[in-house]
């Protein structure tokens, strides 16, 4: 008998490989294989889901059941209840935040009801180290198509119909940088696929790595066609082990089936990818520094024009788009412009996968149509926010972005839209900050991250980001003086105009963004030197409200400083000395006794 | 050197392997703890051997029917459309008959 029934697609994500996902399949093996299953029940190793908090995820066909949180023992009930019984295994079935209800199928879940998989349509579906697989898929049909069917200039006049615009953070059309490209005159051109994913908490660009490699290779090959390159590199970033071992296996596959080499489809075009190590740098996701970096110099950014369509790696014309941009070629081509144009808004085309962290029930990669509100992202996919707390602000564009908050959740969620709020879409990070989120704290944080990134090459950047950080830690360290503000504003005002890549002109938006929406907090810290949030341990003072402390002496106990003094059943005190402004007591009192 | 012709193949004959993950008309066996002491896993064999053979355009799926003891083994046909056809006492035998008589309706899987 050679039909198989059921299909077990196990989730081999970073998120879920580092939750012990790889030990699941092991185990799913080892129970079909007791239970007298193996000959009719596939387990398959996939991309990523996108739904990393609830990892291991584990999808079981054709009932599409979805299982999540799933640890090695849980493969025995798995085979002998749902595969060999066909009984739905509700202990481990996604339970939605709101109504706390077991949903058994994937496509009724809340997180992904809503969402609109394009860029991600097979992360997850298929089996990233099967060529087969993804051609199954429709795979390698857009090449097919591009290079038997059209020329390059009508691949470029596809693209430029889409409306799609660069994911990586500019929103630059992707058909004119493409017409940019083409037009530049030489017999030797790059295409270049940056993969240097540095914002914090971002992953789409690895997820699509992870979970659809031939994607990137073939969007990378029509580019080639379009442009009129010979040659690809993708820049991906070391810290992204499993995105490099399986980008390199789509591409000796590949090669292998005759989709990189010489005469594509019996054509006169020839194509070939190679895969260039980041060590991490966050400027070498700069374009101009990225192009430094393949060519084996130190990561630090060009000054531009010549723009690298124009003069790019060796100095030869080079388009350079991002990964999320790249994985939406094939579909473009493959069912026509009108059809990505059809999504979104007037003009931001298209959906936009985003990296939903912070202080969110549903954490994980979302992909929705421009034009969603953050409120849907929020509150329908991502499930709100937990333990009852409120919502305070979300910061959209990465470390280069701003903080939104509540009175602009109902903001839809495209380029023009955000910028005109004075954040931007960035390459999809989207952090969510609950009531006790210090905004003062948020700007420092981010521009700590940015002056530590910062490559030093130009003043403004080098200087200037080191300066407002200092003056940051002064406001959140209580020394903030009259005129820290105007000064912060002043110094972002410089180093945005002054800088010479967009590292630096984006690096002070954390701060104007949080000046602009909550000036209150910086106001409170540098006059009244109380952090509103109780988050800046420098302006915290804890101590014991008399009348509603019982004496119990929960405090006295785990406090780790012997900080606490009193008698059982009457009122204690903190010594202000000894106290380290842990917080532990604060936690542990039942009666809400102590305030900081 | 791959053709287009020879891509659109590999299209054909790996989609037909993982058509299970889209949805389909099913062939559901009554595979509970009742259903299986009563021969739902031969029922079982019987079906995915005729619809391999036959290379049929559906999927076989075992759950917990819940239907009276002595009406077991129990299979339910259920198209993309949700219309359900009950089949009660069901033997291997009963089993190759009923995937033979869906033939028509639910067709053949694209031969690569």
């Amino acid at each position: 008998m050679n039909l198989i029934r059921s299909h077990v697609l196990v989730c081999a994500g970073t998120g879920c490989s580092s939750s012990g996902s790889k030990k699941v399949q092991e185990a799913m093996h080892g129970a079909l294989e007791r239970h007298g299953l193996s000959q009719e029940v596939k387990v398959v190793e996939t991309g990523c889901f996108g739904f990393c908090k609830m990892g291991p995820i584990v999808m079981i066909y054709p009932e599409g059941a979805f299982y999540c949180q799933v640890k090695p023992e849980d493969a025995d009930e798995l085979v002998s209840e749902h595969l060999l019984k066909g009984r739905i295994v509700e202990r481990l079935l996604y339970q939605e935040p709101m109504t706390e209800r077991a949903v058994p199928l994937f496509n009724d879940i809340g997180f992904y009801k809503k969402q609109h998989r394009v860029a991600l349509r097979n992360c997850g579906k298929i089996n990233p180290e099967s060529i087969e697989e993804y051609i199954a898929h429709d795979g390698y049909q857009a090449l097919a198509r591009a290079l038997t069917r059209m020329t390059p200039a009508e691949v470029i006049d596809e693209v430029s119909r889409s409306g799609l615009r660069g994911r990586g953070g500019g929103g630059f059309p992707t058909g004119r940088k493409w017409e940019f490209a083409r037009a530049s005159e030489d017999a030797i051109k790059y295409v270049v696929c940056n993969a240097d994913e540095g914002d914090p908490g971002a992953f789409m660009d690895r997820s699509v790595l992870e979970g659809d490699p031939h994607c990137i290779v073939e969007a990378m090959t029509i580019a080639g066609y379009a442009i009129g390159a010979k040659q690809g590199y993708v820049y991906v970033r070391a810290e992204y082990p499993i995105a490099v071992e399986r980008l390199s296996i789509a591409i000796k596959q590949a090669r292998e089936y005759g989709l990189l080499g010489e005469h594509i489809f019996g054509t006169d075009f020839s194509f070939d990818l190679g895969i260039r190590l980041g060590a991490g740098a966050f400027v070498c996701g700069e374009e101009t520094a990225l192009l430094e970096s393949i060519e084996g110099h130190r990561g630090a950014p060009r000054p531009r024009p010549p723009y690298p369509a124009v003069k790019g790696l060796w100095g030869k014309p080079t388009l350079i788009n991002n990964v999320e941009t790249y994985a939406n070629i094939p579909g473009i081509l493959r069912n026509g412009p009108d059809q990505f144009a059809a999504i979104g808004t007037e003009k931001s085309k298209g959906t936009k996968v985003f990296a939903l962290a912070g202080k969110i029930n549903n954490t994980g990669l979302v992909e929705v149509p421009m034009g969603t509100t953050l409120r849907e992202i929020v509150y329908d996919i991502g499930g709100g926010i937990p333990n009852g707390k409120a919502f305070k602000a979300c910061q959209t564009g990465g470390p280069s972005g701003g903080c939104l908050p509540t009175e602009l959740l109902d903001t839809p969620v495209d380029y023009d839209s955000l910028k005109a709020v004075g954040s931007m879409m960035g390459s999809g990070g989207l952090i969510i900050m609950d009531e006790d989120t210090c905004m003062v704290d948020v700007a420092r944080f981010f521009l700590e991250f940015t002056q530590d990134e910062s490559c030093g090459k130009c003043v403004p950047c080098r200087e200037g980001t080191k300066r407002m950080l200092e003056i940051l830690e002064r406001i959140t360290k209580g020394e903030g003086v009259d005129g820290d503000i105007e000064l912060l504003e002043e110094l972002a005002g410089v180093i945005s105009k002054a800088s010479l890549c967009g590292l630096g002109q984006t690096a002070p938006n954390p701060v104007l963004a949080t000046l602009k929406f909550f000036r209150d907090e910086y106001e409170a810290h540098i006059h009244q030197k109380r952090c509103p949030a109780g988050v800046c341990q420098a302006l915290l003072s804890y101590h014991i409200i008399e009348d509603k402390c019982k004496g119990c002496g929960l405090c006295k106990k785990v406090c780790p400083a012997d900080a606490i003094s009193g008698d059982l059943r009457k009122p204690h005190s903190i010594d202000k000395d000894k106290c380290l402004k842990c917080g532990a007591c604060a936690a542990k009192c039942p009666f809400k006794a102590i305030s900081r | 050197m791959l053709t287009v012709a020879e891509l659109n193949a590999i299209r054909d004959r790996v989609r037909k392997q993982l058509s299970i993950r889209e949805p389909h008309d099913r062939l559901i066996i009554g595979v509970g703890t009742v259903g299986i002491a009563a021969g739902a896993r031969e029922v079982m064999a019987a079906a995915m051997q005729e619809v391999s053979e036959r290379n049929l355009d559906m999927v076989v799926v075992g759950e917990d029917l819940a239907v009276s003891a002595d009406q077991m083994p129990v299979v339910k046909f259920v198209t993309v459309n949700g219309e359900e056809t009950v089949y009660t006492k069901v033997t291997a035998a009963k089993m190759r008959e009923i995937v033979q008589s869906l033939e028509a309706q639910v067709g053949t899987l694209p031969n690569a």
